[in-house]
């Protein structure tokens, strides 16, 4: 598994996947992320995870960019924001299946939680895609937290910021279970 | 008559049937049985024409003396076979009763020539419906898309439903039985046994199990094993590989 | 803008008598506009038109604008327009009339597929610059000016009705917004100008087609619509038969306010011939519990960029946007959506279906905005693409800018082919390779299809067939 960390400095990687790769991406005060899989072996296949903690004026500028360059690669593109205070979130997801990589399977989700009054969240998940019998597709998702999930919580008894912790971590929960 | 004479087929690679020799007049009802993997579905797949099996050159599939095996699907279902998916295809966006009408259009046109009179859409609409209700399926079926959202034995009946209205000379049923419960199970099997009679359809039924043939009663059950057909018989044979199994058959 | 009762028994009687007029183009002296653009072909255009002195200095300033802006770095691929080329003002009587032997073959034969009138084809490709609708739709236009309902030539209504113009043209869609809006804003000519009193609801819908005469199919049309509150109607331009021109760039800028309570649907079939890039600004402004639709159909052109778009301006604004696109061979599809939450408690929703074939190219490109005070937003984004071959290609790029955590903000895109398992299991039911794909396709599109007048969803469903056959196996 390869850990990378949003920090202070802007960070540029870009992985080659031959086989399987894990990645997973954590943020916690801001910064900047531009990160690169290329899948150039017949057969690769990679997992990107990632949450992303936004809280007090934390900034985030987020791309990843899959790139499919043989047949038969699969990505899958999973994550998770939320954010609190002012925080805010840039991100950019593309998936970009090269005309040679037919039978590839690729898949983006983005899923955001706005907390904060004053939080921003841009999203922009992108498809290039030059080969027919592939399978890729994306999803985004932007909302704050659900008021009834909240009336039940606190009806049973949970403070206000006992609910809310709970119901974000249930939020990120699924990719924490991946790590 | 069905003639299937010694079927080689491979598929992604893989030699699946080894040389199956079957017969099947029409009327008759044929049961092919077999363990998991024995190649019962790439049978039926084959003598629909599945674009991904290859067939060998000395293989031959013949409807009443026609060689059909270089006929492409929907040449093979004009020339009278039907094939019961196991799983039907969804086709988002297509009415059911849409679908409906313009396969029996094309293959009635086919079939007759130019002395067939399309039915009017009305009156298709009325002949679909009478059929449905034999087979107690809600007209309400025919204005959603094609298999989409269907439950499981929803889509088994909309097979047998296809069938009655396209009146095959034979039909094969992959395992229709596979997903029902014990009441659409026996509205399915005395639909199809009903048909065969109307018609004179002689049906190959491929299942696992026993119950579905309690209601089809066919005269000749099959074994498929390693790629061919190891024994032959009568509704005994049935019986015997129910309560045996399929290991020292 | 408030209107007194009398002023709206003023236009209604105004519209009564001069509505026929809307029909004929103004007699004129033969003028041929030379090639290239500079400020004397738009002074002599607006001269030609006897045009109020704002609206020749509205062109001007849009000139300069059209000159100082950069064309876009971003979408299609516009190198081969050439602006000196392009002859910027035609009256629509002198245009050259083809004879039928130059219209290309692939053309006729789509007439003849779709079992296109006679009448209609010599006018499509150009054979005949002028259609006489008249005779054919009387009774409707009877029924229009009967309920006070503006339906006029932009030329003409802006000698007849300047008010309008001053309160809206140019305000939704400033010059300034793009490139192409400031070259439609210094030649405009031609296009369709619709007003619905208040509480008027047109059930049947309004057809450019029918007031066709060339200046509809112009480069640059304008048009401008105002749905009153209360009101409701709906607009249908274009048809799926193609357009043979030899114009090579159509630039055409629309602007609609949908006021209170109103609703509005707005329908484009656009089937321009291969050569012709279409660049086109649509944009509605949807005032309180107001709603607008869009339903955008692009199946030819050389190049198209259009992305439709609603500003969701007071509360209880509702924008819809239905887009379909056919890129075949050669061709760039660039398309989308734009929704803008300006107010709160507004919503809105986009569909495209894209079908790619060939070297066709599909491209969804959007936009859904929500600003800070824009409260309680919803906003669903469907993008499916189809892709046909192993030559043809997609791309989506949509965007969510979220200033505003009370929303629920969704958006799906996903890109398939006609799956082999479903060509095999409507083979196995008698149909052709090409029926089977030609029933899928129709099956993917048929969210859009079923919101299209009937004419336009048989002849539309037609055209793919034909588009199917010989694009599989």
């Amino acid at each position: 598994m390869i850990k990378i960390e949003i920090g202070k400095d802007p960070k540029k990687e870009k992985i080659i996947v031959k086989n399987h790769e894990d990645v997973y991406v954590t943020g916690n005060n801001g910064g900047n992320l531009d990160l690169e899989v290329v899948l150039e072996k017949e057969g690769a296949s990679v997992n990107i995870y990632g949450i992303i903690i936004g809280k007090d004026a934390d900034s985030y500028k987020i791309k990843t960019t899959s790139s499919h360059l043989a047949p038969n690669t699969n990505s899958r593109v999973h994550i998770k924001g939320v954010f609190m205070d002012s925080s805010n979130m840039d991100f950019s997801g593309m998936i970009n299946i090269d005309k040679v990589a037919q039978l590839s399977d690729a898949y983006l989700k983005n899923d955001n939680l706005m907390i904060g009054d004053d939080c921003k969240v841009n999203s922009s998940p992108q498809l290039e895609i030059k080969a027919d019998d592939v399978k890729a597709s994306h999803g985004v998702t932007i909302s704050t937290i659900d008021d009834e999930q909240m009336y039940y919580l606190m009806s049973r008894s949970l403070s206000y910021k006992d609910s809310q912790d709970l119901l974000v971590s249930g939020f990120i929960n699924d990719i924490v279970q991946k790590l | 008559m069905l003639e299937i004479k010694n079927l080689k087929v491979r598929r992604d690679e893989k030699e699946i049937l080894k040389g199956v020799n079957l017969s099947m007049n029409r009327g008759e009802i044929h049961a092919l049985m077999g363990p998991n993997g024995s190649g019962k579905s790439t049978l039926a797949a084959s003598l629909m024409g599945h674009p991904d099996i290859i067939v060998e050159d000395s293989s031959e599939i013949l409807i009443d003396g026609i060689n059909i095996k270089e006929m492409s699907p929907d040449q093979r279902a004009i020339a009278g076979l039907f094939l019961a998916f196991q799983y039907p295809i969804e086709i988002p966006g297509v009415p059911f009763l849409e679908f409906l009408r313009i396969s029996y259009n094309t293959i009635m046109k086919a079939r007759i020539g130019e002395t067939f009179r399309p039915l009017s859409p009305y009156k298709f609409k009325q002949m679909a419906v009478s059929k449905m209700k034999i087979l107690k399926m809600d007209e309400s079926f025919l204005d959603r898309n094609l298999n989409e959202g269907f439950s499981g034995g929803e889509k088994k009946k909309a097979e047998i439903l296809q069938m009655s209205i396209l009146e095959p000379k034979y039909a094969i049923l992959d395992e229709t039985d596979s997903g029902l419960d014990v009441s659409a199970l026996k509205i399915v099997a005395i639909g199809a046994k009903k048909l065969s009679e109307e018609f004179n359809i002689g049906i190959l039924v491929i299942t696992h199990y026993k119950r579905i043939l309690e209601y089809l009663k066919p005269t000749h059950v099959h074994l498929l094993k390693d790629g061919v057909i190891q024994k032959s018989g009568g509704y005994e044979l049935a019986e015997a590989l129910d309560q045996k199994g399929y290991e020292d058959a | 803008m408030p209107k007194s009762l009398s002023n709206q028994e003023k236009q209604l009687k105004k519209s009564k008598t001069e509505y026929k007029e809307g029909f004929h183009m103004p007699d004129s002296s033969t003028f041929k506009s030379e090639k290239g653009l500079n400020e004397d072909v738009i002074r002599n255009l607006s001269k030609m038109k006897d045009e109020p002195k704002w609206m020749l200095d509205f062109r001007l300033k849009s000139y300069e604008l059209f000159l100082s802006m950069e064309m876009p770095n971003w979408g299609a691929d516009l190198s081969g327009i050439n602006f000196d080329e392009i002859h910027y003002y035609v009256k629509p009587s002198d245009k050259q009339e083809i004879s039928w032997n130059d219209v290309p073959d692939d053309v006729k034969t789509t007439f003849d597929r779709l079992g296109v009138p006679q009448a209609e084809r010599e006018f499509l490709s150009g054979v005949k610059a002028q259609y006489d609708s008249e005779v054919v739709y009387g009774s409707l236009i009877k029924e229009m000016s009967e309920k006070g309902v503006i339906f006029l030539g932009t030329d003409e209504a802006l000698k007849k009705y300047p008010e309008y113009f001053e309160e809206y043209f140019g305000k939704i869609i400033t010059p300034a917004d793009n490139k192409f809006a400031a070259l439609n804003s210094a030649v405009w000519s031609g296009g369709s100008f619709i007003y619905i009193p208040k509480g008027v609801s047109i059930t049947k819908p309004l057809q450019a087609y029918f007031r066709i005469n060339a200046a509809n199919m112009g480069q640059f049309e304008r048009t401008l619509i105002i749905a009153d509150e209360g009101s409701y109607g709906h607009y249908v331009e274009g048809c799926s038969a193609p357009v043979y021109t030899s114009n090579s760039l159509h630039s055409a800028v629309v602007e609609i306010a949908v006021k209170k309570n109103a609703r509005f649907r707005y329908t484009t079939i656009q089937n321009w011939y291969s050569n012709v890039y279409n660049l086109v600004t649509k944009r509605a402004y949807a005032y309180k519990d107001a709603t607008m639709e869009w339903v955008d159909g692009n199946i030819g052109s050389k190049v198209t960029m259009k992305y439709p778009s609603v500003y969701l301006m007071e509360e209880g604004a509702r924008g819809e946007v239905l887009s379909l696109a056919f890129a075949g061979v050669g061709q760039h599809q660039d398309t989308g959506a734009k929704m803008v939450h300006l107010a709160p408690n507004t919503s809105s929703n986009i569909i495209s279906k894209s079908i790619s074939k060939k070297s066709g190219r599909a491209t969804y490109r959007g936009l859904v905005k929500v600003v800070k005070k824009a409260t309680n937003v919803k906003s669903n984004i469907v993008c499916d693409a189809l892709l046909l071959d192993p030559e043809s290609r997609t791309d989506t790029y949509p965007f969510m800018k979220i200033d505003n955590k009370h929303v629920k903000i969704g958006h799906e895109a996903s890109v398939s082919r006609v799956g082999a398992e479903q060509l095999f299991y409507l083979m196995s039911r008698g149909l052709s390779e090409s029926s089977a794909a030609a029933l899928i396709v129709n099956g993917f599109i048929e969210p859009i299809i079923k919101e299209l007048p009937m004419e336009y969803a048989l002849e539309l469903n037609r055209l793919i067939e034909l588009e199917m056959e010989g694009s599989v196996g």
